[in-house]
């Protein structure tokens, strides 16, 4: 499986980018202290709005902090909080997600249990995510674990409802009615037979409920109903650079804003690609494609992996000839 | 005289449809005794595969037990609870089926799913249960025991999917084994090999075999008992030797001619 998808990759340039480019976020938020010129919470007193230079690569802001260095600091904020609510979506989602599709349609307590839990799901998602989290943020006051609850509260649904049309429809299947057949108990069922086997659209949405975070982090920082100044954040900074831009000051707000979306953009193209990877009819597409190239790519070119394969390329190219 | 295995007696197992009740079975009454092996005929849709189901106690909504009573060695099974009902299944009943295939996880090695099986009623280790895993699939004739159980299902031929979960179902020595076309999809030299091999392992363990099937030659070959179910009804109940000979209800008459017509001079010879 592994290789496999090493290959895949290599042969996917979607994929291949998306993932060069998480990485490289992931790096550079590991990496943040070593990297930056100079301290993302410290300003410098007298040198605000600073074109960008030698000094400061991406310019200085209104408080006089340097935006290079806030750029480069602030994935820890919002991959930070995107990674840990999506985590919490998957690890709450995914098993009420299961029992529910187990349990749901099936008559009983545990059947109406699972309809009445699911209506109350979508109900949560009748509140708008923004909505819901300037309230929560209003009451509770702004701070990183109120995000992250409001962003847990948004994705989870996202599990639960995949997580739940997949075990409805394995639940189904020859071998959980073999499994019972052979005397095993229902949540050992449930957890060892259907769940692992349900598991494939939830994880290819992982990514993509990834990216969507980061967005919402940032959207809600914007807003106000995030993380507060000098935190380094990409959508603080977007929100407070913005004003500064219609003054001309562009650096202020572009370079935290292309950053946000770099980042977004390569979480939806591992998504993406993890949805193809995952699909073995649109997957034997690409690998097909990939093969054509190699065979019609001249023979110079040529990937050429072993002696045999060199010795049928010659012998093809002198045909072709 | 011998304690029935299994026991029958005007079972009833209705589905509830859009313009009222679809009878599935509608007063069956069967016994099968210990090394008996009993065959069940009758065409597609006559109730063969609901009357296995309604044994091991797979029928769901909106299917139901509408009356009747299931005895396996004296045991009632109609309206038993779940946890009794585990007890024995897999155990003491257990269940072949055709695509075998599907009937396998397709993320488990069929190694583990026998471990697994193996496992789940005797506390040993899991090496152990490998051990018993790898001899399981020696007993239905793998020629490669060791590698086969580090394959997944997908990776087996249909023939060798059925003697895994042939092997999985005698994993245990049940006292009654229900095989609801085990056989279908195999080809011929397949089907003889599996069937061949139920049939010892069923003599070996002095177990009572009850053999669904639409193959009249399979019942001929295999069975000492022929009931022919026709539309949820057992309308003819008889040994083996003279069901061929003296079939006594028309439907059991015109299963025997478009048997024999189908299977050519051979199978009459």
């Amino acid at each position: 499986m592994v290789p496999s998808f090493v290959n895949f990759a290599r042969q996917h340039v979607a994929l291949r980018w998306g993932l060069i480019i998480v990485v490289a976020w992931t790096l550079i938020a590991l990496l943040a202290p070593v990297i930056s010129p100079y301290s993302p919470t410290q300003p410098h007193p007298g040198e605000i709005l600073l074109p960008p230079s030698a000094k400061y690569w991406f310019g200085t802001d209104k408080d006089g902090f340097d935006v290079f260095s806030r750029v480069i600091w602030a994935p820890r904020t919002d991959l930070g909080i995107a990674v840990t609510s999506t985590a919490l979506s998957v690890l709450i989602g995914i098993p009420l997600g299961a029992l529910a599709g187990y349990f749901g349609g099936r008559g009983g307590l545990l059947g109406l249990g699972s309809e009445w839990f699911m209506r109350a799901v979508d109900v949560s998602r009748a509140f708008p995510v923004f909505v819901f989290a300037l309230v929560l943020v209003g009451v509770l006051g702004t701070s990183i674990p109120n995000v992250i609850i409001a962003l847990t509260f948004a994705n989870a649904p996202v599990f639960i409802w995949l997580t739940r049309s997949e075990v409805l429809s394995v639940r189904e299947k020859p071998f959980v009615e073999a499994a019972r057949c052979s005397g095993n108990s229902e949540l050992q069922i449930a957890f060892l037979h259907v769940l692992p086997n349900s598991l494939a659209s939830p994880l290819t949405q992982l990514s993509i409920v990834l990216g969507f975070s980061i967005l919402l982090t940032a959207g809600l920082s914007f807003l106000g109903a995030g993380v507060r100044v000098p935190t380094p954040e990409w959508g603080l900074m977007v929100a407070r650079g913005a004003s500064t831009m219609i003054i001309g000051k562009w650096w202020t707000a572009l370079f935290p804003g292309l950053a946000l979306g770099i980042a977004v953009f390569g979480f939806a193209l591992v998504g993406d690609g993890l949805r193809i990877y995952l699909d073995p009819r649109q997957r034997r597409q690409i690998e097909k494609s990939f093969q054509s190239d190699i065979e019609n790519a001249p023979a110079d070119v040529q990937p050429v992996a072993t002696v045999a394969d060199e010795v049928e390329a010659s012998n093809r190219s002198r045909d072709l000839a | 005289m011998q304690t029935p295995v299994l026991e029958i007696e005007d079972l009833k197992t209705y589905f509830r449809v859009s313009n009222g009740t679809n009878k599935a079975l509608d007063g069956i009454s069967l016994t099968i005794r210990e090394g008996e092996t009993l065959g069940i005929v009758g065409r597609s849709g006559s109730g063969k595969s609901v009357l296995a189901r309604s044994i091991m106690g797979l029928v769901r909504d909106p299917g139901y037990i509408a009356g009747g009573h299931i005895r396996f060695r004296g045991q009632e099974l109609v309206g038993i609870d779940e946890q009794k009902l585990n007890a024995l299944r897999g155990k003491d009943i257990a269940l072949i089926v055709s695509s075998p295939r599907s009937r396998l996880n397709p993320l488990l090695t069929v190694g583990t799913q026998l471990e697994n099986v193996v496992l789940s009623r005797e506390g040993i280790s899991r090496k152990a249960a490998h051990d018993r895993a790898v001899q399981l699939l020696t007993s239905v004739s793998i020629a490669d025991p060791k590698r086969v159980a580090s394959l997944l299902p997908q990776e087996l031929s249909g023939g060798m999917c059925q003697r895994v979960v042939i092997a999985m179902a005698l994993s245990h020595s049940p006292r009654l084994l229900l095989a609801d076309e085990p056989t279908a999809g195999l080809d011929v030299t397949v089907q003889r090999q599996v069937l061949e091999l139920m049939l010892k392992l069923v003599r070996d363990t002095g177990s009572a075999l009850l053999l669904m099937t639409r193959d009249l030659g399979i019942v001929a070959h295999y069975c000492e008992r022929v009931a022919v179910l026709m539309d949820g009804h057992i309308v003819e109940e008889q040994p083996v030797r003279n069901f061929f000979k003296h079939p006594q209800h028309p439907h059991s008459a015109y299963l025997l001619q478009v048997a024999f017509a189908s299977h050519g001079e051979s199978e009459v010879g």
